[in-house]
């Protein structure tokens, strides 16, 4: 007899990682690069994200520049609050 | 704070992007929250929980020396 195994989740919450790594590097203000277009996405610096961080980004494209001193210059302008 | 980008519940909305930890914690204070711990978190930055008897928990994401709040939200 067969036991059917549930495939893994892409993330807790479903999102793709890369991306939730970068809402969290944008949201914690972590000096970096960030780029996102769809399903890509390139971050130069930053940092993985909590395992508990439920955020996300809800644009299809967008880039972001977080500089030391809690400086962001971003396109993106919607919340990171799971929907 | 990009505490701008999130809803905290039992908190108005917060329109500064980072806030001194001792404005932001008297907000929570105000608000019914409790600190019920604290650890350090991905990015060289500190995580601190927050307990409420009626809404969810929260962590905030503190800036390495504890004085600023950098974002907070629901997990």
């Amino acid at each position: 007899m067969k036991i059917k195994v549930p495939e893994k989740k892409r993330s807790s919450n479903g999102v793709n990682p890369q991306l939730k790594n970068i809402a969290y590097s944008m949201d914690a203000l972590i000096p970096g690069f960030y780029l996102w277009l769809g399903s890509f996405c390139w971050r130069f610096g930053g940092s993985d994200a909590e395992e508990s961080y439920p955020g996300t980004i809800h644009s299809f494209a967008g880039i972001s520049l977080v500089l030391p001193g809690y400086q962001i210059f971003t396109t993106y302008k919607g919340s990171y609050d799971p929907r | 704070m990009t505490l701008d980008k999130h809803q905290i519940d039992g908190l108005s909305p917060i329109s500064s992007k980072i806030m001194p930890a001792e404005v932001f914690e008297q907000l929570m204070f105000n608000a019914g929250y409790t600190v019920v711990g604290s650890a350090s978190a991905k990015g060289n930055r500190i995580k601190v929980w927050w307990n409420h008897s009626s809404f969810r928990r929260v962590e905030a994401i503190y800036s390495p020396d504890r004085s600023l709040v950098i974002t907070a939200y629901h997990p």
